[in-house]
């Protein structure tokens, strides 16, 4: 108390300066939150269980029992793990900002630079709007095109959707497996497409750009990076969570009746005859429909469970869900006015290869 | 003074908005300028979007920022 009243005298108007009070009752709310998170998801499963088998009177092992049970449990729960880890990555963005990735990048050389671009990828998210300027910024500042590649090829390969599902349905140990293989393959990409002389491949403009490196912005970085109160922190996780939400729920609904659908009406034995291990082709397949396709990560979860639960393999499934979430066309419409055809297509390709990769990985580890 | 807003297409329109409003409040005046094009946008030193530069000086990127803040980067710009 004493605190916020000394600061009201002193009365500097600022905007970046809050008195410590005000940060209470958020940061309670956060708390708060997070608690009936923890309630609501470990209370999923009975209650699932209670809807299906108590209130609405089904016997167990019945087929419709086994699609509502898994509509009320599974969907809910990965979304709700999609929900928390979307407000920890928020928070967690606006201390590793773009400015300060640069920040962290410029400079190196060797190869852990590569690490270091592969493990930043990760939280950052990889849409048309944020990726050309971060592209553009990296490579003003001197940072090799090389690296520059590692970083943006482990944005959609390392999907923290994919994190979620792996960690909810596998353990950790699986996940942790994934988001390892996915950065590995990010450092090894970008230290081929390194080799490829890659900067010819530029835009004019931006190659020139590149080769005048250095030309200070860099006093900016500090004003951005401590201009954020915690309070603000939290509120950009909650924003993130919002806008994952809102934004896009039709995508949801639509997932969740697709899913509902295919767990209703396709047989078992056509999934797995298609999707299951024993068919080898399917993970490359099932990449090459992904990548032109896009939808929303909440959009394609229900789906992805519903045709796993059905006996696809998971790997070509997780093939499937991470171009499909990764990769979009307008997307690479924004890169080409940056970086010329051959690159687009070095960079899709590595990508691709990469998930294909993932994918064999995953059916051949889980039965 | 001059606002430039630098938008890809994340928020580019409420940034806009935010500045627009913050621009009456505050009661400066104010050029506003919205900056798509991507050379510029590099050039500026705007590694993410939006990015809002008042008189040349960048006070925040990557997030639409709240009114009153903005009211308050205008009118210290204003002062100074």
């Amino acid at each position: 108390m004493d605190n916020a009243k000394s600061d009201n005298e002193n009365a500097i108007p600022s905007a970046e300066q809050r008195p410590r009070i005000r940060c209470c009752p958020l940061f309670v709310q956060t708390l708060l939150g997070l608690a009936l998170w923890a309630l609501v998801y470990v209370q999923l499963d009975p209650f699932a269980r209670w809807f299906t088998y108590s209130l609405l009177g089904l016997t167990e092992g019945a087929h419709l029992s086994g699609a509502i049970e898994f509509f009320v449990a599974d969907a809910p729960k990965v979304l709700m793990l999609l929900v928390l880890i979307t407000f920890i990555v928020g928070v967690l963005r606006t201390f590793i900002t773009p400015e300060r990735i640069r920040t962290m990048l410029a400079g190196r050389k060797g190869t852990y630079g590569y690490v270091l671009a592969a493990i930043l990828g990760v939280p950052t998210p990889f849409c048309s709007c944020s990726a050309i300027p971060l592209f553009l910024g990296f490579l003003q500042s001197g940072i090799p095109l090389g690296i520059t590649m590692s970083f943006l090829i482990s944005c959609p390969v390392v999907n923290e959707v994919a994190l979620a599902m792996l960690y909810d349905m596998y353990g950790w140990k699986i996940a942790g497996l994934y988001a390892g293989f996915g950065m590995a393959k990010a450092v090894v990409s970008g230290m081929i497409i390194a080799r490829l002389r890659p900067e010819r491949f530029l835009e004019p403009w931006v190659a020139e750009l590149h080769s005048s490196a250095g030309q200070g912005t860099g006093s900016q970085d500090l004003l951005i990076s401590t201009a954020m109160a915690w309070n603000d922190r939290i509120a950009s996780g909650s924003i993130a969570v919002k806008e994952i939400l809102a934004g896009t729920w039709h995508y949801l609904v639509g997932g969740i009746a697709l899913g509902a659908a295919i767990y209703g009406y396709i047989p078992v034995h056509f999934v797995s005859q298609y999707m299951g291990k024993e068919a080898w082709w399917n993970v490359p397949v099932a990449v090459i429909l992904g990548l032109p396709l896009y939808a929303s990560a909440v959009g394609v979860i229900p789906i992805v469970q519903a045709v796993l639960a059905k006996g696809a393999a998971l790997g070509t499934t997780l093939a499937f869900m991470m171009s499909v979430i990764g990769i979009s066309i307008p997307e690479l419409v924004m890169l080409r006015k940056v970086i010329k055809p051959q690159l687009i297509a070095i960079f899709v390709g590595f990508v691709a290869l990469g998930i294909v990769i993932v994918g064999y990985i995953f059916n051949a580890l889980i039965r | 003074m001059i606002i430039k807003v630098f938008v890809t297409c994340c928020g580019g329109d409420k940034a806009v908005a935010v500045v627009d409003e913050a621009v009456k409040q505050a009661g400066v005046d104010a050029q506003v300028e919205v900056v798509k094009d991507l050379a510029e946008l590099a050039k500026a030193g705007v590694m993410s979007t939006p990015a809002i530069k008042v008189n040349d000086r960048l006070v925040v990127a990557g997030r639409v920022p709240k009114l009153q803040d903005m009211v308050g980067w205008l009118t210290t710009a204003a002062a100074g």
